[in-house]
């Protein structure tokens, strides 16, 4: 399999007067439609590095190639649109829009695409919330939606665009375990459907050693890569 | 294979633990099979090749767990016959402590090759499963060990496995660190844990005695 | 643009209370601006309208003793070469006495030509009694004789003037300019009895005129451009004058009410300008997760400004709907229950359109300039910020 993104050399450093280097010389890269969990303790630089793949944070040196372009020569525009088009987001604080109804969460990054929405397009919307199994609750304002259903929403959300790479951030981090045992089988099942390349930041070991492959950081290096036999 | 051990599945199939036990004993009691050759071809073998015949995930496991049971009981059974076979070998005065790191309850194994190494003339100890790491390093401070043998099954805890190696290495840079176990079957697992030996399988251990000799 | 146009309007939706708290704001700014400034020039309006509104603003005068005999050729002349006047009238003036039996009052005999003279005098709705003129040696006198000669409608008087003579008339009416100073010397009539009473042909001693609605405080420059007719066409000297000059301290104390009424204005827009800009800049504080989240999920800088500035737009239009609404009420009601005991108002608004439609228009600049700055913040919020600061 072709790598989906790669990272070379990513350094950063926090401050100017008093620096914090957070990341150093970080190589890595992902192969499409694998299932890789990153962990290190808070604080081990594991968060920048996702926000530096997810192009919300600029690396202080390195480079990052998305889906075969290097990051480093677009502009902020180009960025957005890269990030519309290729990466989905999951937040461990679910961060949907709370004025807008479940549907519209997930069209949301459609929107921001300014294509048109078509039947098409509303199906596959609808499609997602099926998936998830929100069918009954998307018409609900985001507000009124339990934890684990929002974080269903964020999911189907992510995949709207159909992206190639979904970066999620503790995903179940706030969730109990029977949640977190769904999201996760939702996950793998998106996985398998779509070929859809997940990175996943976790401290949930139930998540960790499902994934294809494990990358652990700590004080901003790779501490250990392991990658299942039969993945 | 031992023409015995196609008798021994099938008892174990029928999940009869006190047949299976007895069938078990009966072998060494009457010499058709030694320690090692139970442990290696009988018990390992009946453990890692099941297949479960069942749809349901749930009752595979369940089974799964019955029969680690039963074998984990002729495993603690063979104990007289290890401590019999002790006593004829010329003793290498050197310390091991076996262990498998916190989270980690697969213990079969680890029970095997405390075993192997009592037959291969050490002084070993095992100090259980599911140990953390802390607790780890206070054995090694207490015991002064020559080596601490890890073992390890599920991939996951490699992660926890690197932490207690790198501390080893570290606070008792003397004591020599045995790897062994399914988990480092995975790739680049075994090349990023600081080890000096890595067992393959539990015969290993008469190679490392002739190395200590 | 239609994407950050629904959120916007999805996020002023979703904290009603703050949204009608702002858009009340503003619409008691601009009722505010629009009732101070109604009354204010519905004052000085009324106040224009009693000083100069019934008396010649501009005034083309002979000396003592000279008559202009081509007045009408003067008229035409003026009406094709001046813009910004309505209005000329001729008319000529006699002094002299009136005589009834033993009893005489002085009186300033003022002939017109009623056709324009009613457009700057108004005076058949000032006539209380009786008739306006319409032939020669009628008159009509101001109430203030009816005491003074103890007259009647219909009385023959005797006018007379000094070194010329005397010429009967008869009273055909009442008028009440109420300007006591009107009411008891002036007397009304055609052009021909003054100039028959005087002696002369057909000439007149000045012209008057009114000026176009709006124009009026142009008076000084269009008094101007009336004298340089006068010099091109080489006729004699003849004095024009303006009421500006007439009336300057009246003009000056029109001009500090115009500037107090500025004032107010000013500091009402900004603090509707100020009151907008903290709320937004709130807003902003309390959607950046939002703009954080929609950032994450690639929208253009340029889009995520643009909410905030469709938040001012709708607010401010909102809030100029309900404002000017509110204004027009508020001066409704201040017309129709402060009455004065005969029914009219204690002060006339005046309502102009296109006043009204510049508040409106301020006070949709200022929310739109007032959410500059939280759109501006929302293009430069990071994300990172955001999701750290979860």
């Amino acid at each position: 399999m072709p790598n989906v993104m790669e990272l070379k050399e990513i350094t950063k450093i926090y401050g100017t007067k008093i620096q914090t280097q957070v990341l150093f010389g970080i190589n890595l890269a992902f192969e499409e439609g694998s299932f890789n969990s990153i962990i290190g303790q808070s604080g081990s630089g594991k968060s920048t590095l996702l926000n530096i793949l997810g192009s919300l944070d600029r690396p202080t040196a390195g480079d990052i190639i998305i889906n075969g372009k290097n990051t480093k020569s677009l502009s902020s525009k180009e960025l957005s649109d890269l990030r519309n088009e290729s990466i989905g987001f999951i937040f461990q604080f679910h961060y949907l829009l709370p004025e807008f109804t479940a549907l519209e969460n997930v069209l949301m990054p459609y929107r921001i695409s300014k294509k048109p929405i078509t039947k098409e397009v509303l199906d596959y919307a609808n499609e997602l919330l099926d998936i998830v199994g929100l069918t009954k609750v998307k018409n609900n304002l985001a507000i009124n939606m339990s934890g684990g259903q929002q974080q269903r929403v964020a999911i189907a959300r992510s995949l709207m665009n159909n992206p190639k790479i979904i970066l999620a951030d503790e995903p179940t981090g706030n969730l109990d375990s029977d949640s977190t045992e769904q999201v996760y089988e939702l996950l793998r099942k998106i996985n398998h459907q779509f070929g859809t390349t997940f990175i996943i930041i976790t401290h949930d070991r139930h998540i960790a050693e499902k994934a294809d492959r494990i990358v652990e950081i700590k004080d901003g290096r790779i501490n250990l890569d392991i990658t299942k036999a039969n993945a | 294979m031992n023409s015995n051990y196609e008798g021994f599945i099938k008892l174990l199939d029928l999940e009869d633990k006190d047949k299976s036990v007895n069938y078990a004993l009966e072998l060494l009691k009457s010499k058709k099979v030694t320690l090692e050759e139970l442990y290696l071809d009988f018990l390992a073998p009946a453990l890692t090749t099941f297949v479960c015949q069942e749809k349901e995930k749930e009752i595979c496991i369940w089974k799964e767990h019955t029969r680690t049971s039963i074998i984990r009981t002729i495993l603690e059974c063979t104990y007289p016959f290890v401590i019999e076979r002790r006593n004829e070998i010329k003793k290498l005065h050197k310390k091991v402590v076996i262990l498998t790191p916190s989270e980690e309850y697969h213990e079969i194994g680890a029970i095997i090759v405390n075993h192997f190494f009592m037959l291969a003339g050490f002084e070993s100890q095992y100090i259980g499963a599911n140990t953390p790491k802390n607790d780890i390093l206070m054995a090694v401070k207490a015991y002064q060990p020559d080596f601490v043998a890890i073992s390890v099954t599920n991939y996951y805890n490699i992660v926890i496995t690197k932490q207690i190696t790198d501390g080893i290495k570290k606070n008792y840079p003397n004591v020599k660190i045995i790897v062994g176990g399914q988990a480092f079957l995975q790739h680049g697992a075994i090349d990023q844990i600081s080890h000096d030996y890595y067992m393959q399988k539990a015969s290993d251990v008469f190679m490392i005695a002739k190395e200590v000799k | 643009m239609k994407l950050a146009f629904s959120i916007a309007v999805r996020f002023l939706k979703s904290g009603k209370i703050q949204t009608w708290f702002i858009i009340l704001g503003i619409a008691i700014g601009v009722s505010v601006q629009v009732f101070i400034g109604s009354l204010i020039s519905g004052l000085q309006k009324s106040l224009v309208d009693k000083t100069i509104g019934n008396s010649s603003q501009i005034t083309i005068t002979v000396p003592s003793g000279e008559y202009m005999d081509d007045y009408s050729q003067i008229i035409s002349n003026l009406s094709s070469n001046v813009e910004g006047i309505e209005v000329y009238t001729p008319t000529i003036t006699a002094r002299g006495t009136l005589l009834e039996g033993t009893d005489t009052s002085p009186v300033v005999m003022r002939g017109f030509t009623f056709e324009t003279a009613n457009q700057i005098y108004n005076f058949e709705e000032k006539i209380t009694e009786g008739r306006m003129p319409n032939s020669i040696n009628e008159i009509v006198l101001g109430i203030g004789f009816k005491e003074s000669l103890n007259i009647e409608l219909n009385d023959q008087l005797t006018f007379d003037v000094p070194t010329i003579g005397t010429t009967n008339v008869i009273v055909v009416g009442f008028f009440d300019f109420k300007v006591q100073a009107i009411n008891t010397a002036w007397a009304i009539t055609t052009l021909n009895t003054v100039q028959t009473a005087l002696g002369v042909g057909d000439v007149v001693d000045s012209i008057e005129s009114q000026i176009e609605d709006g124009l009026i405080f142009d008076a000084v420059e269009i008094a101007a451009l009336v004298q340089t007719q006068f010099v091109n066409n080489g006729e004699g000297s003849p004095e024009v004058s303006n009421w500006i000059d007439n009336n300057e301290e009246l003009l000056s104390g029109l001009q500090g009410q115009s500037i107090s009424s500025i004032m107010i204005q000013v500091f009402v827009m900004i603090s509707v300008v100020l009151a907008i800009a903290s709320v937004l800049a709130i807003i902003v504080m309390q959607k950046s997760r939002q703009i954080g989240i929609l950032k994450a999920m690639g929208i253009q800088n340029l889009d995520a400004s643009l909410i905030f500035l469709f938040e001012g737009l709708i607010l401010g239009l909102l809030g100029a709907i309900f404002g000017v609404a509110l204004g027009l009420g508020l001066s409704y009601s201040f017309t129709t229950f402060a009455l004065k005991a005969d029914g009219t108002p204690v002060v006339p608004l005046f309502i102009d359109p296109g006043f009204i439609a510049l508040s409106a228009a301020i006070a949709v600049t200022a929310a739109l300039g007032a959410s500059l700055i939280p759109a501006r913040k929302s293009s430069k919020l990071s994300v990172i910020e955001v999701i750290r600061n979860a």
